[in-house]
C-alpha cells in the first residue's frame, strides 16, 4: 500500500502532468496556424519528440482508471479529454504520415 | 510542396539510408557501423523553435529564449517538464547518457523514414545507460535516442514507459 508521502507525492505529478498535457493540446491549433513557416528540420522535431506527449497521456489514463485522481483532477482530465478530442484531426495533419504509425511495434 | 533535404555525405549516413530505401538485409559489421556512427554524432547544433509554454524556463541559470540552443532545450525539456533525468544534469552528461545507451549491447536498433527524413534509433533499457545519481523521479523504463541520417546528428533522446510507446512507422526495420 502507497505510503502517505508517495500519494501525496502521486497526486502533485498528476497534477503537473494535466497542466503538461492541457498546454500541450492547447497549443496545438496556434502551431497548425505557423506550420508553414516552420522548416522542415523544425517539423521534423516537433513529430519525432511527439511520442512523449502521448506517452504522458496513456500513463495518465492508467492512472485515472486505477483511480488515482481526485475529484477536481477528474474535472481536468474531462476538460483534457474534450481538448484531445477537439485538436486531435488537426494534430493528425501536423504528423502527415500518422496512419502509417504502428504504436506497440516496437520488440 | 516539401523542400529537398540537404544529405549528409558521411559513408555510414549514406549506409543508412539505402539500407533503408532498399530494404536489403545489414551485415553485423554494418550495424556497428551505424552504432558507432550513431554513438559518436554530434547533437543537434541548430537554434530551435522553442514552443509557448517553455519561454522563460530557468535551467542551470539561463532563461529559455524564443529561439535556443537544441541540446539546451532538450535538456531543459527532460529535466523540469519530463523529469527523466534529475534536477543538476549537465547538458555535457544528458548527451553522454545518450551516447552510453547507444553502446550498450543489448540495444535495439531501428531503420525508418518520418516526414521524408531517414532515421536510425535505439532503444535501451534506461537503467543500463544513464546513473541512478542521473535519473529523474519519473524516470521511465525504456530509452529512446532518434540519429537523422539526412543531417547526421542525434535528434533526440528520451525515456518511455513501454517499448510500444515510441512512434514508428509500420515498415521499420529492426537490424538488432
Amino acid at each position: 500500500m502507497a505510503s502517505v508521502a508517495q500519494q501525496i507525492d502521486l497526486a502533485a505529478w498528476i497534477d503537473k502532468s494535466l497542466d503538461y498535457l492541457m498546454s500541450n493540446w492547447d497549443d496545438i491549433p496556434e502551431i497548425a496556424a505557423d506550420w508553414d513557416n516552420w522548416d522542415e528540420d523544425d517539423r521534423l522535431d516537433f513529430v519525432l519528440e511527439w511520442p512523449l506527449r502521448e506517452d504522458r497521456l496513456h500513463q495518465l489514463q492508467r492512472w485515472q482508471i486505477d483511480g488515482n485522481l481526485s475529484a477536481s483532477q477528474l474535472q481536468r482530465f474531462a476538460e483534457l479529454e474534450e481538448l484531445f478530442e477537439r485538436n486531435t484531426p488537426t494534430l493528425g495533419h501536423l504528423l502527415e504520415d500518422e496512419s502509417a504509425i504502428a504504436p506497440g511495434l516496437a520488440p | 510542396m516539401r523542400k529537398e533535404r540537404r544529405r549528409s555525405g558521411h559513408p555510414t549516413d549514406r549506409l543508412i539510408r539505402e539500407l533503408i530505401q532498399t530494404g536489403r538485409p545489414a551485415q553485423q559489421g554494418e550495424i556497428n557501423l551505424i552504432l558507432e556512427r550513431m554513438a559518436t554524432a554530434p547533437f543537434d547544433p541548430r537554434l530551435v523553435r522553442v514552443l509557448t509554454d517553455e519561454l522563460g524556463l530557468s535551467y542551470q541559470n539561463r532563461i529559455v529564449q524564443p529561439h535556443e540552443e537544441a541540446l539546451y532545450v532538450h535538456l531543459v525539456r527532460r529535466v523540469l517538464a519530463d523529469e527523466q533525468w534529475a534536477f543538476g544534469v549537465t547538458q555535457d552528461q544528458d548527451l553522454a547518457d545518450l551516447r552510453r545507451s547507444i553502446r550498450i549491447a543489448s540495444a535495439r536498433l531501428a531503420l525508418y523514414q518520418r516526414r521524408g527524413g531517414y532515421i536510425a534509433a535505439t532503444l535501451t533499457s534506461t537503467i543500463h545507460a544513464v546513473s541512478a545519481i542521473n535519473r529523474g523521479l519519473r524516470s521511465l523504463p525504456q530509452l529512446w535516442v532518434v540519429f537523422s541520417a539526412d543531417r547526421g546528428i542525434i535528434v533526440t533522446g528520451y525515456q518511455v514507459s513501454t517499448p510500444g510507446a515510441v512512434s514508428i512507422p509500420k515498415d521499420t526495420r529492426w537490424l538488432q
